[in-house]
């Protein structure tokens, strides 16, 4: 048997398959299918996925635009979209943002060997010009603003960091910082810094609970977003037993949904959390690391909230996508707009979030660190 | 809005009698074979008709053509081979691959430019 030569991953295979047989293309090429592509793009970026030569992604909408420029960034071409059928408008879509080629039910096998082979033996050379558009530049004043205001928060903290550490040491073992992967701007992954807020080596017992935790805890950054989601489906058939009703399928899935939705909210009296951890996180202070997060330039101090892996993927149209273009930040838009409101939508959210990234000065930035300042100070059990 | 025209051939001279034909209506971007103008395409260029030489260097046109129909973006690209060859098994087979018309050089530009509108006025 001949040897396979290129890897070529396949997102989302069973959105828009191909007409023919899958193996015909398998024969060819080494097929690695995926379900998420943040993840993909983690685990690039993390080395914990070997190089890909092309990507295949299936659906009838292709990608957000910054998640193409992420994969273009990380060398991956060609980056193809399979869609259903190709029609002039998607057509256009396609050739905008930047995709090097696309697919639909019409495609054969042949067809699509001959294109792959030859794409990635034949790279573009890309004029990225094109897309700077859609690349984002933290503006100088915002980021030198950053760097003075963090650096000076740190020093004065210094105490207050030192009192903490020595009370998280105190009452339970374990490191006192630690860290998730969050998305970014332009979905750069990054290790974004708390206070260690819940006991450690309780994962086991608690396991079950893990899917409705915010920020969840530093496993391995690679499955934590698909174990945060098996575990939510899971959980959600178990609730169905446990409330002793029928439930139609549309019911079902709309529970579900709920309780996907759920992954959003912090729990209320999460167990898990040590009684020091419950204290800083309801005066927010477990946060406070992040203004190293700041210093170092991962993120800024107003900007949208970084969202974990699981989150980010979700978010899959040009739409919501925009929010990547602005800074991630501490606190922002719908931080200060959200405490004391009760709950928002999170279709609410995320279009705070579009709103910041639209129009954000720094100007707009002084007046939400000054609103921030209240909503900090606001004694509520989240 | 101006059209574009793809025109692909090794051989200069017959670039330069494309471009003074259909200058005037087309914007005729010139490419020396195959492999260039497929480079131009996935640069993410559209244009609206190819006419492509057979004998070239680097891809020749039968590859070329199957590239192109192979491709989503742009297998509703008309495309017209002109050749010095008259072997009629050639032409089948161009035909065959997808090329919408095939003529035999020497040609007479008109010709091809009314082969060109019959196709555009089949396609609206």
């Amino acid at each position: 048997m001949e040897e396979k030569k290129y890897r070529i991953a396949c997102v989302h295979v069973n959105k828009s398959p191909f007409s023919f047989d899958m193996e015909v293309l398998e024969s060819e090429f080494n097929i690695l299918p995926y379900d998420d592509l943040v993840s993909l793009i983690h685990g690039l970026q993390e080395k914990s996925i070997s190089h890909i030569n092309g990507l295949i992604f299936f659906g009838s909408e292709r990608p957000p635009l910054q998640i193409i420029q992420k994969l273009a960034s990380l060398g991956i071409y060609p980056l193809v979209w399979k869609t259903g059928r190709i029609t002039q408008l998607n057509r256009e879509a396609a050739l905008r943002s930047k995709l090097s080629e696309m697919f639909d039910e019409s495609s054969t096998a042949e067809d699509v060997i001959r294109r792959m082979n030859y794409l990635i033996e034949h790279p573009a050379k890309y004029t990225l010009d094109n897309t700077a558009d859609i690349r984002y530049q933290m503006p100088l004043v915002k980021r030198l603003f950053d760097v003075i205001s963090s650096f000076c928060a740190l020093i004065l903290l210094l105490p207050l960091f030192l009192l903490i550490a020595l009370a998280i040491r105190i009452e339970s073992k374990g490191p006192v910082f630690y860290y998730s992967w969050r998305i970014g701007t332009g979905f750069q992954a990054f290790k974004f810094y708390k206070f260690r807020s819940m006991y450690t080596g309780a994962d086991s017992r608690l396991k079950e609970l893990k899917h409705l935790n915010q920020y969840g805890t530093a496993t391995d950054p690679n499955t934590a977003g698909d174990e945060s989601r098996s575990k939510t489906s899971e959980n959600a058939s178990g609730l169905l037993y446990t409330d002793g009703m029928a439930l139609t399928e549309a019911e079902f899935r709309q529970l579900k949904k709920e309780k996907e939705g759920a992954t959003f909210i912090k729990i209320k009296d999460d167990p898990r959390v040590t009684r020091v951890g419950k204290f800083i996180r309801n005066t927010s202070l477990d946060e406070l690391p992040q203004l190293w997060n700041v210093f170092i330039g991962d993120m800024s101090i107003v900007g949208n909230r970084p969202l974990p892996l699981y989150e980010a993927e979700k978010i899959t149209t040009d739409r919501f996508a925009r929010r990547f273009l602005a800074p991630a930040g501490i606190t922002g838009l719908w931080q200060v707009t959200k405490r004391g409101k009760g709950e928002m939508s999170e279709e609410e959210r995320m279009q705070l979030d579009n709103d910041y990234a639209r129009d954000y000065s720094f100007r707009r930035d002084i007046k939400l660190i000054l609103k921030t300042i209240p909503a900090l100070l606001q004694k509520e059990n989240v | 809005m101006e059209k574009t025209l793809l025109a692909v051939d090794d051989e200069k001279s017959i670039l330069m009698i494309l471009d003074f034909v259909f200058g005037k209506k087309y914007k005729v971007v010139q490419k020396n074979n195959g492999q260039e103008a497929v480079q131009w395409l996935q640069q993410g260029n559209m244009p609206d008709v190819i006419v492509a030489d057979m004998n070239m260097p680097e891809m020749n046109g039968f590859e070329f053509i199957l590239q192109i129909r192979s491709s989503g973006l742009y297998r509703d690209v008309p495309l017209i081979m002109l050749s010095g060859n008259e072997n009629t098994a050639d032409k089948i087979k161009c035909l065959n691959a997808g090329a919408d018309d095939y003529l035999i050089k020497p040609f007479n530009p008109e010709e091809l430019e009314a082969r060109i509108n019959n196709i555009f006025r089949r396609m609206r």
